[in-house]
């Protein structure tokens, strides 16, 4: 015998005929005993077709006129202002625009005053290096003073016959 | 563009599916088709979830009108009627929402209701009309204090008369909660409207 819960959860399975044998004489069995239950199945088994010949309504009269000025005035509000392709010869001029404006201008600005040469490709590439700040001149003499030149072999200033050095590798 | 109207007219058991197709390839009558065929179920879905025939109509047209800016996402994984429905589904429960923040559950609620209904039709007798209406607000109110969840399925089950596998397409959960929360849901409404049943 199964419980009334059960059999109210089997209730849309039962109205459906989706039950197995087994389960279907069990529903039956217990609606059978169990008045509560029955009215219970009774009341589902009736509204539900009350609701499968519920009122149905109709769109009005407008409806189909309404959505096609609805379309319409979408896809007006989607066409953009200036067309792709227009867009895409307007930006592609004003990039070149541009770039000839960018040479121009710095042909400008880094021409040499007259008189003076062009400077060769790698002091510009030095003069556009990141600037380091330098000891001033005197600064920097009086620090080659100090530094007096040694020989690195024998810790001694250096006094050396340039001429009896042998370097690796030289012949003479 | 008139064969193609000839071709589809004299075929009136063309499938859904072969007319989104026709209308993902730019032929517009087969929209027109479309939204003839599901204007209808997808209002009395949409007012039945909300209760307000105004605004499910503005929902239904707001469904189609993603349907033609959104034509080619459409994919024949889907039987075109689950992906209409979800569409308006989701319309109707963002409506719900919308409607819940505002807090505009009220008496006018109900007396929009009641306007609703005041529109005869033609094909009954007055008689029969106002009582089939009368019954028919009664219920509607019932189903309209069910939680969403509920009010979805039910609506799509009992008064669409749609297949358990195809609203759990729908409402994209599995078809065991479909089914219990049919069960549920019915339950609910027997519970809610004895009194309309016991004296029918």
């Amino acid at each position: 015998m199964i419980s009334c819960d059960t059999a109210k959860n089997l209730l849309s399975d039962y109205l459906d005929r989706n039950l197995g044998q087994e389960q279907f004489t069990q529903i039956e069995e217990h609606l059978g005993r169990c008045p509560e239950c029955r009215q219970v199945f009774n009341d589902v088994r009736f509204l539900t077709a009350k609701l499968r010949v519920a009122v149905r309504f109709s769109t009005s009269d407008q409806f189909d006129q309404n959505l096609r000025s609805r379309i319409r005035s979408q896809q007006q509000e989607s066409k953009p202002i200036i067309s792709k392709r227009g867009f895409s010869y307007g930006f592609s001029g004003a990039v070149v625009l541009a770039g000839v404006t960018f040479l121009v201008i710095n042909n400008f600005s880094s021409a040499p005053p007259a008189g003076q040469n062009i400077l060769p490709t790698a002091v510009s590439a030095r003069q556009a290096a990141p600037i380091r700040v330098q000891k001033p001149l005197a600064a920097q003499a009086k620090t080659q003073q100090q530094i007096i030149p040694k020989d690195s072999l024998k810790d001694k200033p250096f006094s050396a016959d340039p001429n009896k050095i042998k370097l690796t590798g030289q012949e003479r | 563009m008139i064969k193609i109207e000839n071709e589809v007219q004299s075929k009136p058991q063309t499938s859904d599916e072969e007319l989104i197709a026709r209308f993902q390839e730019g032929d517009n009558y087969a929209f027109d088709l479309l939204v003839k065929r599901y204007k209808d179920p997808l209002l009395n879905f949409v007012f039945r979830f909300l209760g307000d025939r105004t605004e499910a109509e503005d929902i239904v047209q707001e469904t189609f009108l993603r349907l033609f800016k959104n034509k080619h996402y459409y994919k024949e994984i889907a039987k075109f009627s689950t992906w209409i429905y979800t569409i308006a589904g989701n319309l109707a429960k963002t409506e719900l929402r919308r409607r819940r923040r505002r807090k505009i559950f009220s008496i006018s609620h109900f007396m929009s209701l009641e306007k609703d209904y005041d529109i005869p039709d033609e094909s009954h007798s007055p008689e029969q009309d106002a009582n089939s209406q009368i019954t028919d607000a009664i219920i509607q109110k019932a189903i309209q204090k069910l939680s969403p969840k509920f009010k979805e399925v039910i609506v799509l089950r009992d008064i669409q008369g749609l297949s358990y596998e195809e609203i759990a397409e729908i409402v994209h959960i599995p078809l065991g909660t479909v089914k219990s929360r049919v069960n549920r849901a019915r339950l609910k409404l027997q519970e809610d409207l004895k009194e309309l049943i016991h004296q029918e």
